[in-house]
């Protein structure tokens, strides 16, 4: 125990050293027992690579529905003659909150420009789907 | 030829040096095991968050576990 403190001393000193990082005596740097402590608290939930696979398993969800959204509404254009706004409400919205949230967290410039173009231009119809669908709802033939 | 730059590491040599299981440095780190697993064998590549956890719970540098 002694001597895994020493080695932790020593390692930090080394690394303040190498990297220029923080030095024994400064406030703002943490213990490696606090360190640790940290980092068991905040995994305990999930570690970051649950996290990741996590986020992979939603996309390939989000894409699922997209497709059988897609597939499903292409089947009821050919068996029926009937508009089904339900299902472009779906997909548009799902599209729509993609974009709106990658324009938001994207920092460059014209790539932020893009996002929101494309946000601004799938919001738009996803509102007017929507408003086709409430119309349909009240019964209102269009 | 494949140009993707790796990172690769030392973490099963350097937990077997100190006497660790993967079990014991999960538990340390507060990550899972098959965490540990997959970062030891390449399929997983730690934030540069883990991999400071990491080389303060062995008390390394970055260098001695980390290299491409």
């Amino acid at each position: 125990m002694e001597e895994d403190k020493l080695a932790a001393e020593e390692h930090a000193e080394s690394a303040a050293e190498m990297t220029g990082g923080p030095e024994a005596g400064d406030e703002d740097a943490l213990s490696r027992d606090e360190i640790l402590a940290r980092a068991k608290k905040e995994n305990q939930n999930g570690d970051e690579r649950q996290r990741a696979q996590m986020q992979w398993a939603n996309y390939a969800g989000f894409i699922a529905m997209e497709f059988a959204c897609i597939i499903v509404m292409f089947a009821r254009l050919f068996t029926s003659d009937e508009f089904t706004p339900e299902f472009f409400c779906i997909m548009f919205t799902g599209i729509a909150a993609q974009n709106i949230v990658q324009a938001c967290v994207t920092k460059n410039p014209k790539t932020k420009i893009v996002f929101i173009v494309c946000a601004a231009l799938i919001t738009a119809c996803t509102v007017v789907y929507w408003v086709f669908w409430i119309l349909k709802l009240c019964g209102i033939q269009l | 030829m494949d140009d993707k730059l790796i990172l690769h590491n030392r973490l099963k040599e350097i937990r077997a040096e100190k006497g660790l299981s993967q079990g014991d440095l999960a538990g340390m780190v507060g990550v899972s095991r098959n965490t540990i697993t997959s970062i030891e064998t390449g399929k997983y590549c730690p934030t540069a968050k883990l991999a400071l956890i990491l080389c303060t719970a062995l008390n390394k540098n970055f260098e001695e576990i980390f290299y491409f």
